[in-house]
This record gives C-alpha cells, sequence and structure tokens, in this order.
C-alpha cells in the first residue's frame, strides 16, 4: 500500500517550513496570545495556500508573512504546524492601553489556521472557528449558509485571467511529444467539467487570457473534447494498446503518468476524478498525487513532475507567459523549449510599442497553444469569501471586495 | 325631554341592555367555548398525526439513498463488465460511480486478502480495524455494513463492502466509504416550521443529520432517553417534553430500524400548535364580534322600549308640577302606547276636574263673600241708617242737642271705618302680596320679635322659649312680611294662654325627598303654646278668610299668614289638642337664598 499525501508530501513541506520556527513555540507563543474576540480567524486550506506565500495587506502595502527585505509592521509567530499567528504592532505614538475600547475595535492580529481538508475547513466555519475563508467550490459555499446564518457568502469574481490548467513537464520523455500533448487535450471534457462540477458558472479556456483582455487570443486552435481523435493521434504516435491492463504501451513503455493536484479540495477532486477517467478511456494511466500547494509549489519550481493541475493568474505582459512557462529555451520549471516562442518572447523584452506587444504576446499564445504546453481547463468566474459577520463589520470597501483584515472592525456585542 | 335623575345602575335601559347582553352572551360563550374545546381536539390530533406521517415517510428517503448507494455497489460488484474488467476499467468504473454519485467518498477494491488493488482515495490510508471485520463479513461472501463513525473531518461515515464473485467464489470486494452529510438535506426537507427540527441519529443518541449542524460536528448526543430506548424497540409516536432550554417541544418519532437509527422530527409546542391558537383567538374574536353587535342591538331595541317609559315620566313630573295641558306624544301602538293614551285621557279629566274644583271655590269664595257683605256692612249699614234718623229727629227739634248730634256722629263715624277697614281688608285678600326678598337670619328675625313683644306677654303669665337647634339659619325671604306672619301667630298663642302659659318658639333644619334624587330642604319654625287649644271642628278651617272664634277676631290673620308663606314657597301646619295647646310649623325653604 501506497503511503499517503499527508506522509508523502505535506509533512515534509511543513516540517521544512516550519522547522527553524518551532523554536519559538510555546512558552512565547504562549505568552503573546490574543483572544480570539480580538483577532481574525483565516481558515486556510494546505492545497490551496502556500504558507511561504502568503502576505498580509497593512496600510495599502503588502507585506508577505516571512521573507522581503522591507521592515514589517507584524510580528509573526509560529504556534504549531497548523497556526500561524501575526500580531500587529502598535504605531509608537499611538500607545494606548490595551483595554482601550478604541484599540479593540479593529483586530489585533490573524491566526492563519490550515486544514488538511475542505471539509474539515467547512466544519470549523460552521463551528464558528474560523472568522475568514474563501472556498472555490459553491457547494461548500452552500452547505455553510444551510447550517449558519452568521456567515456572508460573498462571490467574488477571481482576479482576470485566472485559469486552471493541466500543465505538462517537457522533460518527461513522452509528455514532451506534442502529439500526446494534443492527444491529452482533446481527451479532456471539459464542457462536461464546467457543467457538472462548476455548474456552468466558469468560461472554457483555449489560452492563458480572459475575454475581456486586451490580450485575449480568438483565434486559437480548439482542443475540444474528441476521445477518437485522441486515439489516433497517439496511435500514430506509436502508442498502441498491447498492455493487458489496457494501458497503451510503446516499446514496452505504458503511458502513464502522474499528475500533482491540490490535495483536500473538493472541486479539485472531481476535477482529477474526471480527468483521470476521461484519459482512461483512451488508455492512458494516470496516477493522480494530492499535494499541498507547497509541495506543489517545490515540485514544479524544481521540477519534480509529470503534470499537474495548477490553477494561475497570468500578468498581462509577455513576462506573465514567460514567467510562467519560461523563455521557450527549456531551461524553465517545466523545461518548455520552442524556438519560436523563444524568439518572440525575446522580442518581446524591446518592445515598446502597445499594438506590437499584443501582437508579440498572441503570437507566444499561438505557439503555446500548437504546443499544448498546458491543457487550459477554464477561467473560474467566482471565488467565494466566507466572512464572520456576526464577529465583524466594515469587512467590505465601496466596490464590495473584502477590504485588509486590519481595517474590520469587531462588533461589539451586547 | 325630562330625563328622571335615577342612577344609571337602576335605570330600567341599564338593566334591560344588561340582560339582553347576558342573554346573547351566555349562550355564545358557552358555544364558543364548546368549539375551541372541539377544534383544539381536533388539531392536536392533525398535528400529531400530520408529523408522525412526515417522520415515517422521511425515513423512506434516507432508507433509499442508503439502499441505492448498497443496490449500487452490489451491482458494480456483480457487473460482468467489472468482472471481466482490467485493472483500468475497473478504476474507471468506481471513479465514475464516486463522481456521479456524491454519497460515495470514496470506493477501493480490494483482493481477497485486503491488499488495495486501485481506489478513487488517491493513496488515503485506510483503517485496518475495519478491513479485518469488512474481510471476514466479505469471506463469508455477504455484504458489510459498518456503524456510523465520525471522520477526522466530523462528519458521519459508513462502511458498505459488497464480495465480488465468479462462481461463487470471492476473489476481491469493493469497499465504499459513504458520506452521511447527503442526507442531511433529506433531514432538511422534513422541517414542519419555522423553529422546528429535524434530526437522524444512532441508537446510542449520536446525531447523524441534524438541521443544526453544528450538533453533528460538535458529535453531540440526543438526549431524550425514552424516546430513544422507544425507537430502539421499533416503536414510533409522539412525545411532548421539555427540552434542556425549557422549551416545550412536541417531538414525532420514528425508527430506521435496518440501520439501527431513529428519525425525530421536533417543534415547539407553541409553533405546532399556532393554527389551534389562531382559531382559538377567530372563535373568541367573532364572540366578542357578536356580543358587541348585539350590545348595540339591544342598546337599540332597548332604546325603544325605554323611550316612551321616559316621556311618560317626564309627562308625570310635569303634571304633579301643576301642567295639567302637558300630553304625552304618540308613542307607540303597545301597550306603552295605550298608557300614554290613557293618561292623556287622564290628565284632560284632571284638567276638567280642576276647572270644576275651581268653579266651585270660586262660588263658596263668593257665597262666603255676600253673607259677609250682608252680615258686616249691613249692620253698620242700618246702624248708620237708625242714626241718620236720630240725627234727624234731633236737628227737627227748636233745642238742639249737640251732646246727642255729636254722640250720632260718632257712631256714624265708626261704622263708616267699620266699612272702610273691611273694604281694605277685601283689597289685602284679593291683590297677593309682592315680596321683596333678602338674605335673612331666622334667629334674628324670632330674637327681634321676642324682644318686642316679651314686655307685653309677661305681665300676662306668659314665658317665652328659645329652642333653636340650629342657629344662624339664612333665608332669603321678605323680612317683613314674614316677620308680620310670625307675630301673627305668636299673638293667636299669646291669646289662646289667657291665664298664662309657656310658648316655645323652636328654630330647625327639615328635609325631605322630592323625589328619589331631589332633595329639598327647608327651615322648620314652630310656636308651641300650652292654651286651651283648637277643636277638631275648628281646625281645618282656621286658615279661611273671616274664620275667627276670638269675639273681635277679623278671620284673615292667618289666611294671610299662610299666603304669604304659600308665595315664599313654604307650607304652615297647625296641631292642637283641646286643653293641650297648639304647635304652628313654618316651612319656609333654605334653598331659596340661590333662586
Amino acid at each position: 500500500m501506497r503511503p499517503g499525501p499527508a506522509v508523502r508530501f505535506i509533512l515534509p513541506a511543513l516540517l521544512q517550513m516550519l522547522g527553524p520556527g518551532l523554536a519559538l513555540y510555546p512558552a512565547a507563543a504562549q505568552e503573546l496570545a490574543l483572544p480570539r474576540s480580538q483577532i481574525v480567524i483565516v481558515g486556510k486550506l494546505v492545497g490551496q495556500d502556500d504558507y511561504r506565500q502568503l502576505s498580509v495587506q497593512v496600510n495599502n502595502s503588502n507585506f508577505l508573512l516571512e521573507g522581503g527585505d522591507q521592515a514589517k509592521p507584524f510580528e509573526l509567530l509560529r504556534r504549531s504546524a497548523q497556526l500561524l499567528s501575526v500580531i500587529f504592532q502598535i504605531p509608537a505614538g499611538d500607545a494606548r492601553p490595551v483595554s482601550s475600547s478604541s484599540l479593540e475595535l479593529h483586530p489585533r492580529g490573524i491566526d492563519f489556521r490550515f486544514f488538511l481538508s475542505e471539509r474539515s475547513l467547512i466544519s470549523a466555519i460552521i463551528l464558528e472557528e474560523i472568522d475568514y475563508a474563501t472556498l472555490d467550490s459553491e457547494i461548500s459555499a452552500e452547505d455553510i449558509q444551510k447550517a449558519t446564518t452568521n456567515f456572508r457568502i460573498l462571490p467574488v469574481k477571481p482576479e482576470s485571467n485566472t485559469v486552471e490548467m493541466i500543465c505538462y513537464n517537457f522533460a518527461h520523455n513522452f509528455l514532451r511529444e506534442r502529439a500526446v500533448r494534443h492527444a491529452l487535450s482533446y481527451a479532456v471534457n471539459r464542457e462536461k467539467i464546467v457543467r457538472q462540477f462548476l455548474l456552468n458558472r466558469a468560461d472554457l479556456a483555449r489560452g492563458p487570457f480572459e475575454k475581456e483582455s486586451r490580450f485575449y487570443a480568438s483565434g486559437l486552435k480548439d482542443f475540444g473534447y474528441n476521445p477518437k481523435k485522441a486515439i489516433t493521434l497517439l496511435e500514430e504516435a506509436g502508442w498502441l494498446e498491447t498492455n493487458k491492463e489496457r494501458i497503451r504501451t510503446r516499446n514496452g513503455q505504458p503511458l502513464r503518468f502522474r499528475l500533482l493536484f491540490p490535495e483536500g479540495m473538493l472541486l479539485k477532486e472531481q476535477l482529477v476524478r474526471q480527468i483521470k477517467i476521461d484519459w482512461n478511456q483512451i488508455g492512458i494511466d494516470v496516477v493522480p498525487i494530492p499535494v499541498s500547494a507547497a509541495a506543489l509549489n517545490d515540485s514544479l519550481r524544481r521540477g519534480r513532475f509529470d503534470a499537474a493541475l495548477v490553477r494561475n493568474r497570468f500578468e498581462e505582459a509577455a513576462t506573465g507567459l514567460t514567467n510562467f512557462f519560461g523563455d521557450g529555451s527549456g531551461k524553465g520549471s517545466f523545461s518548455y523549449a520552442n524556438l519560436g516562442f523563444q524568439h518572440t518572447a525575446n522580442l518581446s523584452r524591446n518592445l515598446l510599442n502597445e499594438n506590437g506587444l499584443r501582437q508579440v504576446v498572441l503570437r507566444m499564445q499561438v505557439l503555446l497553444n500548437e504546443d499544448q504546453a498546458a491543457t487550459f481547463l477554464f477561467h473560474p468566474w467566482l471565488t467565494i469569501h466566507i466572512i464572520n459577520a456576526a464577529k465583524f463589520e466594515n469587512y467590505l470597501n465601496q466596490e464590495g471586495l473584502p477590504r485588509p483584515f486590519q481595517e474590520w472592525v469587531i462588533r461589539k456585542r451586547p | 325631554m325630562l330625563v328622571p335623575r335615577i342612577p344609571i345602575v337602576h335605570r330600567l335601559f341599564t338593566r334591560l341592555l344588561v340582560s339582553h347582553i347576558l342573554l346573547v352572551s351566555i349562550p355564545l360563550l358557552i358555544m364558543g367555548q364548546i368549539l375551541v374545546t372541539a377544534a383544539q381536539r381536533t388539531i392536536e390530533q392533525t398535528i400529531f398525526e400530520r408529523n408522525l406521517e412526515i417522520a415515517r415517510r422521511s425515513s423512506w428517503p434516507v432508507r433509499a439513498t442508503l439502499g441505492r448507494a448498497r443496490d449500487l455497489l452490489h451491482l458494480s460488484a456483480q457487473s460482468p463488465t467489472f468482472l471481466t474488467s482490467d485493472r483500468m476499467g475497473q478504476e474507471l468504473m468506481i471513479n465514475n460511480l464516486v463522481n456521479q454519485y456524491p454519497i460515495f467518498k470514496k470506493i477501493s477494491l480490494f483482493d481477497t486478502l485486503g491488499q488495495e488493488i486501485s481506489s478513487t482515495a488517491y493513496g488515503a490510508t485506510i483503517n485496518p480495524m475495519r478491513r479485518a471485520e469488512v474481510l471476514a463479513s466479505v469471506r463469508r461472501k455477504q455484504s458489510f455494513t459498518s456503524e456510523v463513525y465520525m471522520a477526522e473531518e466530523k462528519l458521519p461515515l459508513m462502511d458498505i463492502a459488497e464480495p465480488v464473485m465468479v462462481f461463487e467464489e470471492v476473489i476481491a470486494f469493493l469497499w465504499a466509504e459513504v458520506d452521511l452529510k447527503t442526507i442531511w438535506a433529506l433531514v432538511d426537507s422534513n422541517l414542519v416550521g419555522k423553529d422546528s427540527e429535524a434530526f437522524i441519529f444512532r441508537f446510542d443518541g449520536q446525531f447523524i443529520a441534524h438541521t443544526d449542524r453544528r450538533l453533528v460536528l460538535e458529535r453531540q448526543h440526543y438526549k431524550a432517553g425514552d424516546i430513544i430506548s422507544a425507537i430502539a424497540g421499533g416503536g414510533s409516536g409522539h412525545k411532548v417534553y421539555t427540552d434542556a432550554d425549557g422549551v416545550e417541544m412536541l417531538a414525532v418519532y420514528a425508527p430506521l430500524a435496518e440501520e439501527k437509527w431513529g428519525i425525530v422530527i421536533q417543534q415547539p409546542t407553541r409553533e405546532a400548535f399556532a393554527p389551534m391558537r389562531t382559531v382559538r383567538f377567530q372563535v373568541f374574536a367573532l364572540m366578542l364580534l357578536g356580543v358587541i353587535i348585539a350590545a348595540l342591538v339591544a342598546a337599540l331595541y332597548t332604546q325603544q322600549i325605554v323611550k316612551p317609559v321616559n316621556q311618560l315620566l317626564a309627562g308625570i313630573e310635569k303634571i304633579s308640577g301643576g301642567d295639567l295641558k302637558y300630553r304625552v306624544r304618540r308613542i307607540g301602538r303597545d301597550e306603552l302606547g295605550t298608557l300614554a293614551l290613557h293618561f292623556n285621557a287622564m290628565t284632560t279629566k284632571l284638567r276638567r276636574i280642576q276647572r270644576k274644583l275651581q268653579r266651585s271655590q270660586r262660588f263658596e269664595i263668593l257665597n262666603k263673600l255676600s253673607a259677609v257683605l250682608s252680615h258686616e256692612i249691613r249692620n253698620p249699614l242700618n246702624s248708620m241708617v237708625i242714626n241718620m234718623q236720630l240725627m234727624r229727629r234731633e236737628f227737627n227739634k227748636a233745642e238742639v242737642d249737640h251732646k246727642k248730634l255729636n254722640y250720632f256722629y260718632q257712631i256714624l263715624s265708626s261704622e263708616i271705618r267699620r266699612v272702610d277697614d273691611l273694604v281694605s281688608n277685601f283689597l289685602l285678600i284679593s291683590r297677593p302680596p309682592r315680596l321683596e326678598k333678602a338674605p335673612q337670619r331666622l334667629d334674628d328675625l324670632l330674637n327681634n320679635l321676642i324682644k318686642v313683644e316679651v314686655p307685653e306677654v309677661l305681665p300676662k303669665g306668659i314665658r317665652v322659649i328659645r329652642k333653636y337647634r340650629t342657629p344662624g339659619l339664612l333665608v332669603n325671604i321678605d323680612a317683613k312680611k314674614i316677620y308680620q306672619v310670625f307675630l301673627n301667630i305668636f299673638l293667636n298663642s299669646v291669646q289662646a294662654m289667657p291665664g298664662g302659659g309657656r310658648l316655645t318658639i323652636g328654630l330647625d333644619v327639615y328635609s325631605r325627598n322630592v323625589t328619589e334624587s331631589l332633595k329639598r330642604t327647608y327651615a322648620a319654625i314652630t310656636f308651641e303654646d300650652t292654651g286651651k287649644g283648637i277643636s277638631k271642628e275648628h281646625l281645618p278651617k282656621i286658615f279661611d278668610f273671616y274664620f275667627s272664634t276670638k269675639k273681635n277676631g277679623s278671620g284673615i290673620g292667618l289666611a294671610i299668614a299662610q299666603q304669604i308663606i304659600e308665595k315664599h314657597g313654604g307650607k304652615i301646619f297647625v296641631k292642637s289638642k283641646i286643653g293641650k295647646g297648639s304647635k304652628f310649623t313654618v316651612y319656609l325653604p333654605i334653598n331659596s337664598i340661590e333662586e
């Protein structure tokens, strides 16, 4: 029996992340502990959020919890493998007593609690152990809404050009083949995914940019669901069904690879299961492996993966593409190599002309599309923010989006 | 119309109105109470039965959901496709099952040694304790269903397993984790009211599904032991009990015997029996409306009855006040209308009698006057004629005797004065006295009288005694005329005691009820002597004009006294006993000051 993902990926990753800081725990942390009523308790999913990329916005500036050179207006405490605390610093000129009611109006700190599964997080929200969380699954949000009225369920459109996709490692011995990647893209029933699991609350994606983007490429080739074409492509590439388990093989090598995906998230599990079904149907054996966000990031950065289910937001620039896929030289995380892409990427560096830049980015997208460097699945419409409205007020800005935690106001309880 | 001043509770209108309202209200209240009681029982029974039916029926979809999960797993395990499929084909099937049926959290395929062949769980570990149980069951070629247990995620799960058999030999088994969260929605659909709760629990009381999710997540237990016992015994029914928060709840329960679960739907009795309260309110509102309408109708009807009675009463008051011309208006054709007709006829007759009486009184006065005239004028006239003849005879004599002439002249003058006095008295009687009223203390008036007269009467052996019980009484009177009255009575009393005696003058207050609500107050002035008294036959006549038992009495003193007193709105009475004395009482109204 294989060891579970918690054993294989999460624990090492968390230990690696938290190792040096654990010395602080528990004595100092206990001394600095703030009452629940004075902090925002943020629920995080291990599969969704990489601790190292967590940031806190204070006075219109984003501060990474860890790293960065700038002085931070808060103190970070690691209380356990699942709990991180941020205590805001009180400005020197604002040294009011702790009991001051005006000081208690805004949260004095943030607790980040990590959960292994979305279900655990939802249970914690229903039990009001968590004040704020974000979810991808509308079904999960509905569960909360049915259970408690204390929470504000706030669907918010994710940042533009956020796309869910399957990325391939070009260093992999057969995923580097364009025919295989084309076959994989043709075999994924994206329409069914959007219909069945996203309840049609997403746009099918052909490339990284959404229709509203100036870089949206309308002429990209559609790799719509076509399993027959996928089979043809595979057979033309020499992948035949010779394995006793009906897995396609070539030269005795089975068409099998691992697919990393964020663990503990209902939607991702459903997506991966459907992708596995779709690929199984054309004789591709995929082994889904749930991993934490940190482990996934590490794997992607180091190129230690076959394929991965990734959600990424592409910056509206040529660098948005090159930062993710590499410059086409084969030196990036994905080992993506395409001379045309490399040339175009290089060209973009010297372009100041807006129209020229657009043409270059469009060209880069065409090349990525032709290569199917990634199977673009969909642009999600919604991210669900869950806010404890019984505990806080003033948590939304004028655009109806959540404010930085420090600006929230703690409701006075009667 | 003059309404009699009767306290409201004693009025005919009030009594009739109250009796009418009571006549309507009492049967209405009794009927309403009977209706409410009957409705209450019916509604209670209906609510019990309805809720119980909902509880029983709600167990069906739960059974169906679990049964479908078992059937799906069973069919998959027995499916020829599954049996003949390679690993990937089997993976495909179980992945499809999990993606299509959310009740399956994960499905795994194991060989008979308990080694995992494939799983939708992507490497999640499986509890080895449960694996032993499952293996034992499937090796006996039996399906397996575990107890409900709580996952780390705090959600209720249940394991089911089905053996995969070829030629009656177990070659593998499918093991599914059933996510019981899927039955939460079924429980939600069983709510019977806003504050109601529905839940499913194990026989040990632990909640599996609850409309309040927190109770499941917190792994709480249902604590109504008797309901749990009843369900464990396979019973279903209802119970009203008070929960831990002190809320009275109506709970209906039914067992899910196969799963060893129970289902309860409960709601606060205040909500469950709200329709009952509505019915009660409506019935009482209707009753109240009925009473109000009855009261209005009764008020109108009573008014119709009482109005002619009041008219008759007003008529009686008018007539008793002397207005015999008053006629009661036509007030209907009923008995009261007839009474009014008779009443009017009676007043007509009374008026006729009054006129006759007045006429006869006039005749009597004329007779009396003619008798007085014939007696009182003829005698002086005769005397005058005789003395005139004697004077003429004396004038015819040669030598006139002036002494005689003077004597005759004196007689003539005296007789003329006598006639003149007579005429003056007539005028006094015929002209009613004109009063000049002013506030006057009666004790002062009496004291003045006593002060003036006592020196005269003391030598005659008469002692005057004052008995003023309420001195200082102020009345609105013509003091001169009242003094004259008192003097008259005083002198009469003195004359009645020629051999001396005792005259007691009293002053007191006297009240009498004119009607039940009207009281009048009088000053009562008494002159009580110890004289010879007045005989019974003379007593009724002493206030008549020209009646006197005295030699030189004019017979007008007491008559005029009575006239003055009555003009003041008062009365004069006399009581007397021969040989004992007489008592004159004068009543003068005290409230006349305000008039």
